[in-house]
């Protein structure tokens, strides 16, 4: 088998599956509005491609925008971070809040701001990069050479002059695998956006088609958004090889948390000063925009609704049960996601032809915006507590999998001439090299998909259940609510947050515990 | 002193590897013949493919032509025997696992997990007590060096291979350690090849130092060292180790056609 | 308005956002069951002919200019923007004003209107308290809940004469009336969700706003609106059976058109204009409703309509929409009683409203002259 190219193995694989699709299609599935054969996927995408393409166009455009302006805020915030590192904390504390922000609730709130029109899904989709590309391009501005710096500094200049003509350079590989994980989150981001009124676009079509039995519509759909979205990231990792030939391609999957400043002190301020800034950026928000008070529920009100009003037990039961059944079903689905990527990669590693003949399918799998994946889920899994944990499992799967194999793969190779001239077998292999290598992968991708689960559970949740918090905040909003909508938001964002930094310091101990000096 | 390991006959070996679009002959008409319990020394031009020698002695990997021969046995069924230690430049060491478990592992993979009273000897040997519990980025490179070292040995193996292991170091530790290394060879016996850049290195510690042509690699001259043993520092003094260094400088140098300058930090 | 003129909210928990209905010893809605001219379920068989797409000819009245609407007034050049808040995404669902707007009535009061599509993310009661929209399209029991709590809104028209849930199922295993329901499996999405008081006897079972579930069998009925899965299932050939909720007694105006008493007051003409144009663009819905349909189609291309759905939907709201009431009052009309049927109903679901909820004022100048707008 190995000797078999690997781009023949893949057109073989893929056209096993396609035939098995088919097949099943035609036979168990037949009727049933749900499988359609790729056949039929095909020939539809052709009858009404004048159709899929406008839609298409619609949705890319605006998750063009998002990208654009997502990118620049969050690029423009790194760059604040970088030349002011006072400031550094309460920027990453603002990102990563933003980047908790459960999508469903905040689109319903920025229609409220943005009114009708393309602005919603706009905002969405630029919300939903800031994070992942602020992280990207700080980590790039602190890679930047040292002795390039000093240069710099010994001509008198200060930080902006390091920051104009070292740093800004040098972040460039590290910001194209920022915008790289971008590329799909944008594209998520406009399509949820269009569910708050849009006349054209892949995501209503999506509704549409359900409303209508319009089965092969929706797996064209499917994978339309697949090969958009898988586009966009190779298109960029592409433009990252034309511009920085000499580096190789950076993944983000391995970025370990900065440590902690050591005493008391330190420890109280960093973690206050973040929560204060995120508080007066809840307040600049509604006032800035001026909401009304009807919709604008400042964080004391939440707190009221939640400990102080008349009948707060009530909201505090409904809102933490439904929470509870979130984090149930979505920390199985998370934990199945991360163990499942950790076996699949080891698998990979073993058997090295399967890995050839997968892994393109993988990477492409990992940008599939979630809704789209929503209906074939239901359709293996049906619907229930079971559907939400399969679908947070396949959001961490994926990015998980190509993270983790990677890791491997940089396994020094001296450590595997040293088990193989002990002869070492796979096991040991695996065990004494393989996953060791893969944990900092692993426990960061942990850390990211902390937010991406929830994420992932609250559409599931409204998609497809109607379970959970997602739920509560869906209702809540349809009943205008916003009390309760903005304790949900809060609750969930918190957990996130929280989620996001347990898991960053359980990644700090490890790496510090296996590879000290790595952590910096 | 009782001397074990396997001898080690290499004929006319030659290896060649793909590379982008062409092709890299490694090594031509290769050969080797190192007693048992010998120690021999390979020194030659930066890529001139004695590293390939190694690690197809390791059974690391396969010769195109020629054979290998080890009392009998290929270098794949000594692997397969775990009768071999190997250390490379880069420690390689395992950055989660402490200085003694690091030892262990090579027990581990040779089915000998509890022989900790064989752990503790080695760390005795190359001089790290006291430091059984570090972690490798705790330790310097010369300390990180000893662990991978008492590591190749801990499984007493009939053949060690050595590619470079003080390469990375200081004068200073490279000379302690090669002092060190002449010792343990001399308390263990196996039979030994190192791989250097390093002339006076290599005079210092073998019995037989084999000087090797720019790629395609094959041994062009045989310089037998038989300088007493134990040897001391004092001997890098002498009028008699200048002059086989020399004379290795000299077959080195016209092994290339040309006068280099080696890398090796002196001449 | 200050917040705190909104009292708090009981509604979390299990309660009626789309409908309810209380199942009782055969009981549908006690608090107002004296329907007892309970309309038998109406079975809509697919047609065994796929409409022949060549019957399909664009009835040429769609293609009519603006400039045949000609202006009433003499003097009003300056026309006053306002966004019309539509409750879903785009269909014939509001097919009359798609009219007004083709046609220009919207114009002829003096308006500049904006229909603005909603969504799933979209709540019209929010886009008009937000003042984002001077008339939005919500239900009686959504603005009841938010007019509980103090928000500002009239119910100043009603489209949907009749609520337009139904419960749909195959017609070889149909649900006609309430009791056939205990022991099957019905299938809602949750915020569409029913309050039931005995809710044992029917397995619940939540799923998308799809009619997949019911047609594979995982389900036995569907909570839906009559006009939008039904159609779908008998468009693709699927017979099916539809039990509407209204007709046992199931009284929530639907499709209402909401405006803050704040408009009601200071843009009182704003307001009036853009029912009037409204109006007049249902009454040429009425009359044609293929041809409505097959506006929606051409005004958005990019919603992939198939038209035989769109021209069946636009026939089926004719049921709901207009009535014997309307036939007298003119459409968008409310009788008093069934504002107290509402009242009651919504009372039975836990939304205490009163009559103040509803303005009839603006249709009863509108149809000062008769039933019929010119």
């Amino acid at each position: 088998m190995d000797r078999v190219p690997p781009r023949v193995l893949s057109a073989a694989v893929g056209l096993i599956v396609l035939a098995l699709w088919e097949l099943l299609a035609r036979t168990v599935y037949a009727g049933s509005y749900r499988l359609s054969p790729p056949t039929a996927v095909v020939v539809d995408f052709f009858e009404f491609r004048d159709l899929y393409l406008r839609n298409l166009w619609h949705s890319t455009k605006t998750a063009a925008w998002g990208f654009l302006w997502g990118n620049l805020a969050a690029i423009a915030l790194a760059g604040v971070a970088s030349i002011i590192p006072v400031l550094r904390r309460s920027i990453g504390a603002i990102a990563l809040t933003i980047f908790c922000l459960p999508f469903i609730a905040v689109a319903p709130i920025l229609r409220l701001i943005t009114g009708p029109g393309n602005g919603t899904p706009i905002a969405l989709s630029a919300l939903a990069v800031v994070f992942t590309t602020y992280v990207a391009a700080l980590l790039g501005f602190d890679l930047a050479p040292g002795s390039a710096l000093d240069v710099v500094r010994s001509y008198g200049r200060g930080r902006f002059a390091a920051f104009r003509r070292v740093r800004l350079r040098a972040s460039v590989p590290a910001m194209i695998a920022g915008l790289q994980i971008a590329a799909p989150a944008a594209f998520l981001g406009a399509v949820v956006g269009e569910f708050t009124g849009a006349r054209s676009g892949l995501g209503i079509l999506t509704v549409r088609a359900l409303g209508s039995l319009n089965t092969d519509r929706i797996w064209v759909i499917a994978l339309l958004s697949t090969i958009v979205a898988t586009g966009g990231y190779m298109a960029i990792g592409a433009l990252g090889r034309y511009l920085c030939p000499w580096s190789p391609a950076l993944d983000l999957g391995a970025v370990p948390t900065p440590r902690q400043e050591p005493g008391l002190v330190n420890r109280l301020v960093a973690l206050l000063a973040p929560i204060l800034v995120v508080f007066v950026f809840w307040y600049a928000f509604l006032w800035v925009f001026q909401i009304k008070p009807f919709f604008a529920k400042t964080p004391f009100d939440v707190w009221a609704e939640l400990f102080t009003n008349a009948d707060a037990a009530e909201t505090r039961s409904s809102v933490f049960g439904a929470l509870g059944t979130t984090l149930w079903t979505t920390s199985l689905g998370y934990v199945a996601g991360l163990v499942g990527a950790m076996v699949t990669a080891v698998v990979f590693i073993l058997v090295p032809w399967l890995e050839r003949s997968l892994m393109p399918l993988a990477v492409a799998l990992r940008s599939i915006p979630i809704i789209v994946t929503t209906p074939v889920i239901i359709l293996f899994v049906g619907r229930g507590l079971l559907t939400t944990t399969a679908i947070v499992a396949v959001m961490s799967f994926f990015p998980t999998l190509v993270n983790c194999y990677a890791a491997m793969r940089r396994t020094p190779e001296g450590i595997l001439d040293v088990l193989k001239s002990y002869d070492a077998r796979s096991v040991a292999n695996v065990r004494n090299a393989y996953l060791p290598s893969a944990v900092p992968a692993l426990l960061a991708s942990a850390r990211i998909a902390v937010p991406t689960s929830l994420l992932g559970a609250t559409v599931a949740e409204w998609l497809a259940t109607g379970d959970g918090i997602g739920a509560v905040m869906v209702i809540a909003f349809t009943r205008n609510d916003y009390n309760v909508l903005w304790v949900s938001v809060a609750v969930l964002t918190l957990v996130a947050v929280v989620g996001y930094w347990l898991v960053a310091a359980v990644e700090l101990r490890a790496l510090e515990r296996m590879a000290p000096g790595v952590s910096r | 002193m009782a001397r074990r390991g396997a001898p080690v006959d290499v004929v006319g070996v030659g290896r060649t590897f793909a590379l982008g679009g062409g092709e890299v002959e490694a090594l031509r008409g290769f050969d080797m013949h190192v007693p048992a319990g010998g120690f021999n020394a390979l020194i030659g031009p930066s890529g001139c493919g004695k590293s390939t020698a190694l690690r197809l002695v390791a059974g690391l990997d396969v010769p195109d032509e020629g054979t290998i021969d080890m009392d009998g046995a290929s270098p794949d069924q000594m692997r397969r025997g775990r009768r071999i230690g190997v250390a490379f430049q880069d420690p390689s060491l395992l950055p989660w696992r402490t200085v003694s478990t690091n030892i262990r592992l090579a027990l581990e993979l040779v089915g000998r997990r509890h022989d900790t009273a064989a752990v503790s000897d080695l760390i005795e040997l190359v001089g790290l007590q006291g430091f059984e519990k570090a972690r490798p980025a705790q330790l310097s490179g010369g300390m990180r060096q000893r662990v991978a070292i008492a590591r190749s040995l801990v499984t007493e193996p009939d053949l060690l291979l050595l590619d470079e292991p003080f390469g990375a170091l200081d004068a200073l530790t490279r000379q302690q350690l090669n002092d060190e290394l002449q010792r343990i060879w001399t308390a263990r016996g196996t039979t030994t090849i190192l791989v250097t850049h390093s002339i006076p290195e290599a005079v210092y510690v073998a019995d037989e130092v084999l000087v090797m042509s720019p790629r395609p690699g094959r041994v062009v001259a045989h310089h037998a060292i038989d300088f007493e043993r134990p040897r001391t520092r004092e001997l890098l003094l002498t009028d008699e180790f200048h002059a086989k260094v020399e004379a290795v400088s000299g077959s080195l140098h016209r092994s290339e056609g040309q006068v280099v300058r080696l890398e090796a930090d002196d001449s | 308005m200050a917040p705190n003129q909104f009292s708090r909210r009981r509604f979390i928990g299990r309660t009626a956002a789309g409908a309810g209905l209380i199942l009782g010893g055969g009981h549908i809605l006690t608090a107002c069951g004296d329907d007892e001219a309970a309309a038998p379920a109406t079975t809509t068989a697919a047609p065994t002919t796929t409409a022949a797409p060549t019957a399909t000819a664009a009835p040429t009245t769609t293609a009519a200019p603006t400039t045949t609407a000609a202006p009433t007034t003499t003097a009003a050049p300056e026309l006053a923007e306002a966004n019309f808040q539509l409750s879903w995404f785009d269909s014939v669902q509001f097919g009359g004003s798609y009219i007004a707007h083709q046609r220009g009535y919207y114009e002829r009061f003096g308006l500049d209107v904006s229909l603005v599509p909603g969504g799933p993310g979209v709540s019209p009661d929010a886009a008009v308290a937000a003042d984002q929209a001077l008339v939005g399209i919500s239900a009686a029991n959504f603005t009841g809940q938010s007019v509980a709590d103090g928000a500002p809104f009239k119910i100043v028209g009603v489209a949907m004469q009749k609520n337009p849930f139904v419960i749909a199922s195959l017609s070889d295993n149909p649900i006609n009336e309430p009791k056939d329901l205990e022991g099957t499996k019905l299938g809602m999405a949750f915020n569409n969700q029913l309050d039931l008081d005995d809710i044992s006897k029917i397995e619940v079972i939540t799923s998308d706003y799809d009619p997949a579930p019911l047609v594979n069998g995982e389900v036995d009925s569907l909570l839906c609106w009559l006009t939008d899965l039904p159609v779908a299932m008998t468009v693709q050939g699927i017979d099916n059976t539809t039990m509407l909720f209204a007709d046992f007694g199931y009284a929530v105006h639907s499709q209402t058109l909401i405006c803050t008493e704040d408009s009601l007051a200071n843009k009182r003409d704003q307001v009036l204009g853009l029912l009037r144009g409204d109006i007049l663009g249902w009454q040429e819905y009425r009359t044609d409703t293929d041809a409505a349909a097959q506006l929606t189609v051409d005004l958005f291309p990019d919603a992939g309509f198939d038209l035989e759905a769109q021209k069946l939907q636009a026939s089926e709201q004719l049921k709901i929409m207009f009535s014997a009431d309307t036939d007298e009052h003119g459409f968008l009309w409310f009788t008093d009683e069934s504002v107290q049927d509402n009242i009651r109903t919504l009372a039975a679901l836990g939304v205490d409203v009163t009559a103040d909820l509803w303005d009839r004022s603006l249709l009863e100048e509108i149809y000062a002259d008769g039933p019929v707008l010119t």
